[in-house]
């Protein structure tokens, strides 16, 4: 456990010395301060009866801002080792496999973990235009599936950063693979799993419906916090198999 | 293999993916398993064999190498972590766990509806017939789904496709898209709207075994329930008694009174008018609290001639409801003669007549709401458009003849739109209630799956026969919210905030970032 936090904090140390945490940081609060110059705008004309929420927020981090960022975050991890020549120096430590992969994938994720705590701002500040308050049960439900959903993806980074020595190939398949996950499996399928037991269990993979009717709406289900963790499971023993693959060759 | 063959392995090998690839895209786009599905498949293979036969070695370098070696161990491992997942992720599936933190609970069953999932006497296996293009089935899915997680067990569901599931479908006495059949043992109970209230219903039904009877008059040639044909009513018929209600024929005229069980009289497109005496019995059973559907034809659809029409009196003097002697055209329409309802008033009926599926009526007549009995109030329900191309020809006669020119609207003698289609009435004291329909056909076995047709006849008769009261479910109360309008400074420091203060202060941070990183280097 010591050498995966020791990864993980060197990663998120790393991180917080570059320019892109703090670039992608940026963006997202003037994406976010945009919707909130929206709902401002709304509820201050005269005779509004507008009641602003949280909802937006929490629905404009999935879509767009997460969908492209976290593949930008994930794609020097492992890439960036190969490319340099420093991936031999990190696998002839005293460090397994499945800790590397662990500790770069927990650096990534205390990241974004950061960053969601920085746009709670927002649910603050439209919690004072609104009376007794908006409904922090959503927002909580909400914050915790945009985290797994997260969590999922970065573990799907990792792994496909293990694959590629170019950062470019990793952010181009993990985005690809992004697009399918989260919407291509929904729009395919979704009609189907009224009547078929193949569309059903792929929906099974849609993170969207995993997300949308359950997290967004202020519901925790069980079963999706399942879904999410094992899918972060899946890909990091994936990527741990990667990098042990190399020894071999 | 020859030498000179090799170079040519690797054409098989895109072969093969190209074959995987355009298979893929395939089932994408056509979902079935078709022959040219089959012969992608079958190029994907002969690919990937081309290259295995053209160069075998590289073949045998990859099984016994050294990746091979280890790697199958990690495949083995792999497919156990992914064979322990999805059981655990099964496990939770089928008993699934779910807390609402919505400060209104506005995901959680009322608790009418957990008190009837707690005392189901036994299994209650549910069918959902959909159509891939129904867009509600979301939507039932997501309240079975929450159904069962309260059920502890005893409430199952499935999905089956109307068009390929035959079997079901006609086990089910399905008649439309989109009904969801709840059956306990050999009863059912079927819904066509998706509501937690509904679905209670019909288990509260299932549970209760309570009886409602509807008998439809006979006599004067109204549509038949027990004939078959594009014109009678087998289909009302059908999923009437599978919500429970017993339907059986009446006629008035040769009974001489009307059974003591009778809870809902429909009167369905009479060609001949009902008599005094029986719309007297009809009269004295709606004063005693019973209920009535009346569905008359525009005139000219009917025998009645130069005769009076005593129902239609009665219905005017005592419930306000004046059946008027027109046929409703609509211009605009590709049928002139076939209104379509434009707007529904506010009420149990239509509140859940599907909006993307809006009846029509094949050749009506309007019906006036004018005023009524103390005790009695009557109301519009179902409207036509109210476009200068729709109105209430009066002067239908006329239209009658060959060489009849193309109706217009006359503002002294016609019937100015927007015009109710259908409208309802309720005696406050007695309880009773009426609905009427200008127009008999539209719940025809020829219409009646068409639109929300159906839906409209089989909602009309649950508020007539009271069903919607045996249910009421208390919702949990929600929690008003208002807003606070800011002051124009606020909203100028708050906009300042959100857009320059919070990502300026992140982009500042990010030039010291990079000027310490270059002055380090």
């Amino acid at each position: 456990m010591r050498n995966i936090w020791t990864i993980a904090k060197r990663e998120f140390d790393y991180y917080l010395s570059t320019p892109i945490a703090y670039l992608i940081a940026a963006v997202t609060m003037f994406i976010l301060g945009y919707l909130y110059m929206l709902i401002l705008t709304y509820a201050a004309e005269p005779g509004s009866t507008f009641v602003p929420d949280a909802v937006g927020f929490i629905q404009w981090l999935y879509f767009p801002i997460f969908f492209f960022t976290l593949p930008a975050l994930t794609m020097r991890l492992i890439s960036a080792e190969q490319k340099q020549g420093t991936i031999e120096i990190l696998m002839t430590a005293p460090v397994r496999d499945w800790e590397i992969i662990t500790g770069k994938w927990l650096g990534s994720v205390l990241l974004v973990a950061s960053l969601l705590v920085l746009t709670l701002a927002y649910p603050l500040m439209v919690n004072n235009l609104v009376d007794p308050g908006i409904d922090w049960g959503i927002v909580f439900s909400g914050y915790l599936g945009l985290f797994l959903v997260s969590c999922a993806t970065l573990a799907l980074g990792v792994a496909i950063s293990s694959f590629f020595k170019s950062q470019i190939a990793t952010f181009m398949t993990t985005l690809l693979s992004n697009l399918i996950f989260w919407f291509l499996i929904s729009f395919a399928f979704s009609n189907a799993t009224t009547t078929s037991k193949f569309g059903n269990i792929v929906m099974k993979l849609d993170f969207y419906s995993h997300f949308q009717d359950t997290f967004a709406l202020g519901v925790i289900e069980l079963g999706d916090i399942i879904f999410f963790v094992s899918f972060s499971v899946l890909w990091l023993a994936i990527g741990a198999a990667s990098l042990e693959m190399r020894r071999w060759k | 293999m020859k030498q000179e063959w090799k170079r040519f392995a690797f054409i098989g090998l895109i072969v093969g993916v190209v074959g995987i690839v355009f298979s893929a895209g395939l089932f994408f786009v056509r979902r079935e398993f078709d022959l040219w599905q089959q012969i992608s498949l079958a190029v994907t293979v002969i690919g990937f064999a081309s290259y295995a036969l053209l160069d075998p070695e590289a073949i045998r370098k990859f099984l016994t190498g050294r990746q091979m070696k280890y790697g199958s161990n990690a495949l083995i491992f792999l497919l156990a972590v992914i064979g322990i997942l999805i059981i655990i992720n099964y496990v939770i599936i089928e008993n699934p766990i779910r807390w609402d933190l919505t400060a209104d609970k506005s995901n959680t069953l009322a608790e009418e509806t957990l008190n009837i999932l707690e005392a189901l006497p036994g299994p209650v296996t549910v069918q959902a017939f959909y159509t891939p293009e129904n867009g509600s089935s979301s939507t039932a899915e997501e309240l079975l789904k929450n159904f069962k997680t309260n059920s502890n067990g005893n409430l199952t569901y499935e999905f089956f496709n109307p068009y390929t599931d035959v079997a079901e479908t006609q086990n089910a006495e399905i008649a439309q898209d989109g009904s969801i059949v709840f059956w306990m043992g050999d009863e059912k109970q079927t819904v066509t709207y998706p509501s937690e209230s509904e679905f209670s219903k019909a288990l509260y039904n299932l549970i209760s075994g309570e009886e409602i009877n509807v008998y439809f008059l006979t006599g004067h040639g109204e549509r038949s329930t027990e004939e078959t044909g594009d014109t009678n009513y087998t289909y009302a018929k059908y999923s009437l008694e599978a919500k429970q209600y017993i339907v059986s024929q009446l006629n008035l005229a040769a009974e001489g009174s009307i059974p003591e069980d009778a809870d809902l009289i429909v009167i369905a497109g009479p060609v001949y008018p009902v008599t005094e005496a029986e719309v007297k019995l009809l009269s004295e059973f709606m004063d005693n609290g019973g209920s009535m559907i009346v569905m008359e034809d525009p005139l000219y659809a009917t025998n009645f001639g130069s005769q009076a029409d005593p129902l239609a009196n009665y219905l005017s003097r005592d419930w306000g409801l004046t059946l008027e002697d027109d046929i409703v055209f609509d211009l605009a329409s590709s049928y002139p003669e076939l209104p379509f309802i434009y707007a529904f008033a506010d009420h149990a009926i239509t509140n859940h007549v599907q909006t993307n599926a809006s009846p029509f009526f094949p050749a009506a007549r309007s019906i006036s709401v004018g005023d009524a009995p103390d005790g009695v109030s009557p109301m519009g329900l179902a409207y036509t458009d109210s476009r200068d191309t729709v109105w209430g020809e009066t002067d239908w006669q006329a239209l009658l003849n060959e060489n009849a020119e193309q109706p217009n609207f006359d503002a002294e003698t016609d019937m100015a739109s927007p015009l109710a289609l259908v409208s309802v009435a309720q005696n406050d004291e007695t309880g009773a209630r009426l609905v009427v329909v200008g127009d008999s056909d539209f719940a025809s076995d020829y219409f009646f799956t068409q639109q929300g047709n159906g839906d409209l006849f089989i909602l009309s008769v649950d508020w007539a026969a009271e069903q919607e009261n045996t249910f009421n479910l208390s919702t949990n109360p929600t929690l008003v919210r208002s807003v606070i309008p800011p002051t124009q400074a606020s909203v100028y420091l708050l906009n300042l905030l959100a857009l320059c203060v919070f990502p300026g202060v992140l982009i500042i941070m990010m030039f010291v970032i990079w000027y310490l990183q270059r002055k380090r280097k």
